[in-house]
């Protein structure tokens, strides 16, 4: 067995409180070429940093080098931070978590890969769910925080359902944050909606220990050497199977659900294969399932253990949904790094967990035949950070919290990285020249990268014609990427 | 313990400040016409019912202790309803997860449901399964065919039986 539960199932609870607690294009100047990658088998992965991260603190390295695994120890765009950069500049007097973080790599990811140091998150609100919501449309939106706001155009998810006839297990949308950003599954786009919809999986909400422990109605763990188990909910194929027959009996005989309905609601063999994959979770005694120590990215719990981080248990769950499912489109929310609002030291450290979870999911795609062969990963922050601080908590270096949402530069300008068999090796490039009627900066922008992401999948003609007649400016396949 | 219990419980805080979820009512005005589809269960309303129809009681509020070896470490309140919910909130579509709960609650110390062999009248306990949840009797097609696969399947009993009917989007819709 592994070991007990009594670090895990500790750990378990005290994720389960966290729980309580997301026409008019015109030839640009540059060259944009349809994509060189598209192909059937592909695989695409869309990682946002949702909570903002500059490009000070990330490619300028101006608080040391919080990213190492995706970027190294030099700085990649000027003004922040000159030479060889240390580990991030945490106050003195700050309280530091112990974090649990794998070796820096050798060679930074990007090398392995496309680089741009100058995209521009260029429209809408610099917000988390606007700004997932261009990540997962490509269209600088508004939407209002509500639990029923849909995109009015479609989604990555049902563009590729709706070109491929493939099941909603073929489009994943892993989320740290639960709440409204389950709308994000699907639009309100005409010819669309919850019958493309992908699944959405929310990890530190739905992978909950409480859950087995509640239903199994125990008003008392006891975990002895005789008994070191906790409570599990069953695995028992046979019986889901009989399950499941008998209800398509009833379900055969009942109205289909509202198209309005305010959650989507997937087919029955959908339903079917994500209960398989959460029953084999469920039915882990040992509770490593849910996150096991071997992740090796977290906060050490004092025990020898690790205490994932929200951002670290949904990459965790984003590899195991990859390993069984090898769904051709997967998007990936973290946020841990909003924790600047009041904190920017835990800020600094939330980088470096999100880089090492970022180049975890890579070097697992990576040890992967299938998935290491046919897989492109776009990686962006969802946006930025004000230029200014708010003032909230300040540490001793004269820095507090940082918001976002007012559009300055600092909101507005990031970056992408683009790796994969078709991408372009060790190019570090910010394109000043791109062109097109209503873009005004003349760089590439997040839409972009939505769109090259989407020309991997052959998805890029239609997602321009929807945008299109939504009204929106589509954006542009980024040719220089891919080799 | 405490004090990790509170830096956890505090940080979760952190984010919640843009990215909290305003309290959206699913609830329709109903269908006067008779032509609406309906609309599912939100989690917070299959809970409360699920617990009503299998456990007899409602969702509550209570201590969960931890032992190891004899030895309190830890124990803290779960309000079972909030979090359930929340894990359930996790799935877009969380039918997949309410099966699982539904399987987990039929296992439980708070259940007792009959073995399959000292069920003697078989049709006799799918009506009243169809009537205690579904609020009417099987239609002759539904009741055929549950008896066929009760006879056919060793796994289908009790406790099948109900899964399917809470798992069926009848039971699911509000």
């Amino acid at each position: 067995m592994a070991t007990l539960s009594r670090r895990n199932f500790l750990r378990g609870g005290l994720a389960g409180l966290g729980a309580l607690a997301a026409a008019r294009v015109a030839a640009p100047l540059v060259k944009v070429k349809s994509a060189s990658a598209a192909g059937p088998g592909k695989h695409v992965v869309v990682v946002g940093i949702g909570g903002g991260l500059r490009l000070r603190e990330s490619l300028g390295m101006g608080e040391g080098a919080t990213m190492p695994n995706l970027f190294g120890r030099s700085p990649l765009v000027t003004g922040f931070a000159t030479g060889v950069q240390g580990g991030p500049n945490l106050a003195p007097e700050y309280p530091a978590r112990r974090l649990v973080l794998p070796p820096v790599r050798a060679t930074p990811l990007h090398t392995e890969g496309t680089l741009v140091t100058n995209l521009r998150y260029a429209d809408g609100p610099p917000g988390h769910l606007q700004g997932h919501g261009c990540l997962l449309s490509g269209f600088y939106n508004q939407l209002e925080n509500r639990a029923d706001a849909h995109l009015p155009v479609p989604t990555i998810f049902e563009l590729h359902r709706q070109a491929t006839n493939a099941p909603a297990t073929d489009a994943w949308y892993v989320s740290q944050v639960g709440g409204f950003y389950r709308a994000l599954i699907a639009s309100d786009a005409p010819g669309y909606g919850a019958d493309f919809a992908g699944v959405y999986l929310q990890p530190p909400g739905a992978m909950q220990p409480l859950m087995p422990i509640i239903a199994s109605g125990k008003r008392t763990i006891d975990l002895t050497p005789q008994n070191p188990g906790l409570p599990t909910i069953r695995a028992n194929a046979a019986e889901d199977a009989a399950a499941q027959r008998l209800t398509s009996v009833l379900d055969g005989n009942s109205p289909r659900f509202a198209r309005e309905d305010t959650t989507v609601h997937l087919s029955a063999a959908d339903n079917a294969a994500v209960q398989q994959h959460l029953a084999s979770i469920y039915s882990d005694a040992s509770y490593d399932s849910f996150f096991p120590d071997a992740f090796g990215i977290g906060i050490a719990d004092g025990n020898g253990g690790v205490d994932g981080t929200a951002d670290a248990q949904t990459i965790f769950h984003a590899e195991r949904v990859l390993a069984k499912f090898k769904p051709a489109v997967m998007a990936v929310t973290l946020l841990d790094v909003d924790v600047c609002h009041g904190d920017f030291n835990g800020y600094l450290q939330a980088q470096q967990l999100a880089d090492a979870c970022v180049a975890h999911l890579w070097d697992f795609i990576q040890s992967d035949p299938e998935l290491r062969s046919s897989t492109t990963m776009i990686v962006l922050p969802e946006h930025g950070r004000h230029l200014f601080f708010n003032g909230n908590n300040p540490d001793s270096l004269q820095r507090s919290g940082i918001d976002h949402g007012q559009g300055d530069d600092g909101d507005r300008n990031v970056w992408m990285l683009a790796l994969g068999p078709d991408v372009k090796k060790n190019q570090v490039i910010a394109p000043a020249n791109v062109a097109q009627p209503g873009r005004s900066t003349n760089r590439y922008e997040t839409i972009d990268a939505v769109m090259t992401a989407m020309s991997v999948l052959g998805h890029d003609g239609r997602m321009r014609t929807e945008l299109e007649a939504e009204g929106a400016r589509p954006g542009l396949v980024m040719g220089e990427v891919f080799a | 313990m405490k004090r990790l219990l509170l830096f956890t419980a505090l940080a979760a805080l952190v984010p919640a400040a843009c990215t909290e979820t305003y309290d959206y009512d699913a609830a329709t005005a109903g269908d006067p016409e008779g032509t609406a589809r309906p609309h599912g269960k939100t989690s917070s309303q299959f809970v409360r019912t699920a617990f009503a129809d299998l456990l007899g009681r409602a969702p509550d509020s209570h201590t969960l202790s931890v032992r190891v070896n004899g030895q309190e470490v830890v124990s803290f309140q779960v309000d079972e309803e909030r979090q359930l919910v929340g894990t359930l909130d996790g799935l877009g579509d969380s039918l997949p997860l309410r099966n699982l709960l539904v399987a987990g609650l039929l296992h439980s110390d708070e259940v007792t449901l009959p073995e399959k062999s000292a069920v003697a009248d078989p049709r006799a306990f799918i009506r009243g399964q169809f009537t205690r949840l579904l609020g009417r009797e099987p239609n002759a097609y539904e009741l055929e065919a549950f008896a066929a696969e009760w006879a056919a399947d060793p796994a289908v009993g009790p406790r099948t039986l109900i899964r399917a009917i809470v798992g069926s989007r009848e039971y699911q819709s509000q």
